[in-house]
């Protein structure tokens, strides 16, 4: 399997500690890159439809407290796993940039 | 506004992406409405959509590819083939494309490259701060006084004054006019540029008393000291006053718009009082972390303290801070793109192209459907249906791509050509020639245009069963049906084109001419201005009644000397000169005031001149009847005009004119005084079209009340020396005048024609595309749709019907399809030309030609197709089925 793109590797992460919905994975993507990654409406979905159908993200059930209407998602195991996975795989390429002093190492930083 | 960019959003989403489930679809609804409504302004509202545009148009790019649809050289390679295969239709396609896509793009290129701010570091944060004449609605002149109010606001870390106007300069003997600056010295800082030679203005030249400087600017140092290293400390005189050069500027400066030289402002906070003076342009930099938001707000608290302690002149003005190109251009307070007449324009333009598209829609679907069997048979051979739209729209992508890089590199040319023509003051570093963003936007454009051409024709075709279209290839026939949407795109078409011929008309109307009632060749027109303020004077006490007593005198002066020179008439001075288009007004006689408000079409239309009371004496053209003007005229309360005798021809129609009153009045406007004819003059060129054909009124001007001053004046002998003496004599007269290089009054109307024409020409070929353009729709849409009857005809005839019959079965629809059209095209046509001044013969003469040529196209269009269907026997007709 080839590695997922940054939009969904950001979306697997935004939903790694709690079900979200779309509007709030954009929100919480932008908030932690800085607003490096800004996420299109037509991305988003696109991706949550095809991660749905790849069961990497399933529907969840909102908190009592939020908006019936919005639809929220968790990660699924597969999909935990697919973002261990990349998380690692992205790890082992920095450290490989580290080691040849391409990047400052991480006590230095 | 949101609303529109909202209900785009939707509709393009709905287009690119249909496959989108209902919940995903509100879920996305939802997160970009919460992003256009959350965004503070409607600037960041079109950057909210034009990102999720962009977004929108990618994720659709990304799962046409995910469905195995590819673009293949083969395709592009078809699609050029088949351009020219059929050069008829492609010619036709390409040439209205290529002006409906630089039409479709030009009201947001010339907005946008209008606005482009200067190119400097922290460009973005100059601005100007100027006064908003609440009572009035609209922007007020700042004053010496307003700028020292204003010059110690925390939001902005620099703030200058600056007041321009062109002067005579005289360098190594010759006087030549120059565009120049009174500025205060942080015009240099604001701008952050280095001199390229010695030093840029500074404070200490702008105390009273300092010795007079100037800074050039790289234009002059080229032209007047061939670029002389050694230039500063060498002395200029500039409107007669001398001054030192102390710096040259590099290539490129010309702030605050296109000047080449700068004196100092020099500044007396005692003179400076409230709403005096001449206006001033208050510029600044905004500091690195404040906005323009909080400058606004900073600035209204200043405005409130001035209106309180300056009610008379400032009781109804609010301070308001706007960017730079804004202010310099007393553009509306958020940009020209915050107009709603912008959008309004931008969407007229996207119309106009969307019309062009649907119209080669049409043609390209006809021609798609001729080819059901090829695409049958690659459907055949695996081809998915996304694979085949993808190739269609190649097709229409490479004659749309085509058009475009047509379009847009002709649009450059002229544009560019058409502005060094009109020689426009627009700001040095405004480019208006095609820009790479504008490109790209060209391209976008012609994406969706092949998108309307290529994706909708193809949709239809590839929108039946496989089985039946291979079925149909088999048989030879198209399966695609049109229904009811046929008839409705004929109709649209005739209207259409009944417009264009309409619209055609109005420019053959216009292209009449004739002579301008006097000997042209012989008379020299020009124009002298006496400069609102000279370096080295107080600006806060300019007075403008000292200004036009000075004009008054140097015209009094002028015309005396000429007069007293051999080979000179007197010069006729006038607001508009013979030959020129002079404005228009709306009139009503004495006893026609009951006539309705909406009745404005039967009040006639009059051209109107202020001239000297000396005007028609010094053009050697009588007076016809009653008396020329007199100085007694200038202050006569009655309001004396003289009219010409198209006037009387016209307007009174042929009854005796002196004595009689009459009055402007537009529609819904207040009408204005009495005015009383006393004189009636031959006709002089009044207007650039029909020069001897316009009713025309004359008012007495009084000297001094306009600067500049525009005169023309009869000379013997050769043009360039009568040129070189005129010259001569205004700078004796007056060294401070600028006077524009004189022309022969023939060739200043050749200009303006020749302008015109082109005008004229390139509206008349794009409007004859569309029209060949619709009627080759037309005859495409009707044939097609009586070919599709064919075996309804077959049956027909099997069952004994008698040919006559048949024949009239076919005609009566088309008629039917016909005559809507012209219903509602007529109509629209005669709207339309009833707002140009073409006379109702000529709008009925354009009308019927149009009801023959487009009858002429419809019943070509029927007869072939059903001369086909009747010769084919009854037994191939059933087997078709």
């Amino acid at each position: 399997m080839s590695s997922p793109s940054e939009a969904v590797f950001q979306i697997l992460l935004s939903l790694a500690d709690e079900p979200r919905h779309g509007l709030g994975i954009a929100e919480e993507v932008e908030r932690r890159t800085g607003r490096r990654v800004r996420l299109g409406a037509s991305t988003l979905y696109t991706a949550i439809r095809r991660m749905n159908a790849d069961q990497w993200i399933q529907e969840a059930t909102a908190g009592a407290d939020e908006d019936p209407r919005r639809r929220f998602y968790s990660l699924t195991p597969a999909g935990r796993r697919v973002l261990e996975k990349e998380a690692m795989r992205l790890d082992s390429l920095v450290r490989d940039a580290r080691g040849k002093s391409v990047i400052p190492d991480e006590g230095r930083a | 506004m949101r609303q529109l960019m909202w209900g785009l959003y939707r509709l393009a989403r709905r287009i690119l992406l249909p496959r989108v489930p209902d919940r995903d679809r509100a879920d996305m609804d939802d997160l970009v409405a919460a992003r256009l409504a959350g965004a503070h302004s409607i600037r960041s509202a079109a950057g909210v959509w034009r990102f999720e545009f962009a977004d929108l148009i990618r994720s659709a790019w990304r799962a046409i590819g995910a469905r195995g649809a590819s673009f293949s050289w083969l395709d592009i390679k078809v699609g050029a083939r088949l351009l020219l295969r059929q050069p008829g239709l492609s010619v036709v396609a390409l040439a209205t494309l290529m002006i409906g896509i630089p039409v479709g793009l030009a009201p947001i290129h010339g907005v946008r490259q209008f606005e482009t701010q200067p190119p400097v570091a922290g460009g973005e944060r100059l601005v100007v701060m100027k006064n908003y004449d609440t009572a009035a609605q609209n922007w007020s002149r700042s004053r010496l006084y307003d700028f020292l109010n204003w010059d110690d606001m925390r939001t902005i870390e620099l703030s200058g004054a600056v007041a321009t106007d062109t002067f005579n300069v005289v360098a190594g003997g010759e006087s030549q006019p120059v565009r120049g600056a009174l500025a205060t010295a942080t015009l240099f800082d604001v701008f952050n540029v280095e001199p390229h030679l010695g030093r840029g203005l500074q404070p200490t030249d702008e105390v009273q008393g300092a010795p007079d400087v100037v800074v050039i600017g790289h234009g002059v140092w080229q032209s007047r000291y061939g670029g002389d290293p050694d230039v500063v400390g060498r002395l200029l005189a500039i409107a007669g006053r001398e001054h030192q050069i102390v710096g040259v500027m590099p290539e490129g400066f010309q702030y605050p718009s296109r000047e080449n030289l700068w004196v100092p402002l020099r500044i007396n906070e005692a003179t400076a009082t409230a709403g005096r003076g001449r206006d001033v342009m208050v510029f600044g930099r905004l500091t690195v972390d404040s906005t323009i938001e909080a400058a606004r707000a900073e600035i209204a608290t200043l405005g409130e303290r001035t209106a309180v302690a300056e009610v008379e002149t400032h009781e109804h003005l609010l301070p308001d801070v706007v960017s730079y190109t804004t202010g310099l251009f007393w553009m509306p307070r958020d940009g020209l793109t915050a107009d709603p007449a912008f959008y309004m324009m931008q969407t007229a333009a996207l119309a106009v192209l969307l019309v062009v598209c649907t119209n080669i829609g049409m043609l390209m679907l006809a021609r798609t459907a001729s080819r059901t069997e090829e695409l049958a048979v690659r459907t055949a051979l695996g081809a998915s249906r996304t694979r085949i739209i993808v190739q269609l729209f190649t097709e229409s992508l490479v004659l749309s791509l085509a058009a475009a890089s047509i379009g847009l590199a002709a649009a450059d040319v002229v544009v560019r050509q058409t502005l060094s023509w009109l020689n426009l003051l627009t700001p040095a570093w405004v480019d208006f020639g095609i820009t790479t963003s504008t490109t790209l936007w060209g391209l976008g454009l012609a994406a969706l245009s092949a998108a309307v051409v290529g994706v909708v024709p193809a949709l239809k075709v590839t929108g039946g069963k496989i089985q039946q279209n291979i079925q149909n290839a088999a048989a030879g026939r198209s399966g695609v049906r049109f229904g009811g949407l046929s008839s409705m795109l004929i109709v649209a078409d005739i209207a259409l084109a009944m417009l264009a011929v309409g619209i055609v008309a109005g420019a053959w109307d216009t292209q009449a001419s004739g002579g301008l009632g006097l000997d042209a060749e012989q008379h020299l027109t020009a124009q002298f201005r006496i400069p609102g303020s000279l370096p080295g004077e107080d600006l806060a006490t300019f007075d403008p009644d000292d200004l036009a007593a000075r004009v008054a005198a140097t015209q009094e002066e002028f015309a005396t000397r000429l007069g007293a020179e051999p080979g000179f008439g007197t010069p006729a001075i006038a607001t508009s000169l013979p030959g020129w288009d002079h404005p228009g007004e709306w009139m009503e006689l004495e006893g026609d005031e009951a006539l309705a408000d909406d009745a404005r079409p039967a009040r006639p239309r009059v051209r109107v001149a202020r001239v000297d009371i000396r005007y028609f004496d010094a053009l050697e053209h009588p007076i016809l009847g009653g008396r020329a003007f007199s100085t007694a005229d200038l202050d006569a309360e009655a309001s004396p005009v003289i009219v010409n005798t198209r006037f009387v021809e016209r307007v009174l129609e042929g009854e005796s004119a002196l004595g009689r009153r009459f009055r402007y009045r537009d529609r819904g406007e207040e009408a204005g005084p009495w005015l009383e004819i006393v004189g009636i003059v031959g006709d002089l060129g009044m207007d650039t079209d029909n020069p001897l054909d316009a009713a025309g009124v004359y008012h007495p001007l009084e000297p001094g009340a306009v600067n500049p001053v525009r005169f023309a004046i009869r000379f013997d002998g050769a043009v360039d020396d009568a040129t070189r003496r005129l010259r001569a004599l205004m700078g004796e007269v007056d060294s401070t005048a600028i006077m524009s290089p004189p022309v022969p009054m023939n060739e200043t109307v050749n200009i303006d024609r020749q302008l015109q024409n082109w005008v004229s020409l390139g509206a008349m070929a794009f409007i004859a595309a569309v029209l060949i353009l619709s009627a080759m729709s037309l005859y495409a849409l009707m044939s097609f749709t009586v070919a599709q009857r064919t075996r309804e005809i077959g049956i027909r005839i099997a069952l004994g019907a008698e040919w006559g019959g048949v024949a009239m079965t076919v005609a009566r629809r088309a008629v039917a399809q016909l005559a809507l059209g012209f219903v509602l095209g007529v109509p629209l046509a005669a709207w339309f030309l009833s707002a140009t001044t073409i006379t109702a013969p000529r709008i009925a003469i354009a009308i019927g030609v149009d009801i023959v040529v487009l009858a002429i196209v419809g019943a070509a269009a029927c007869v072939a197709p059903t001369l086909r269907a009747l010769r084919v026997t009854p037994t191939e007709a059933l087997r078709e089925g």
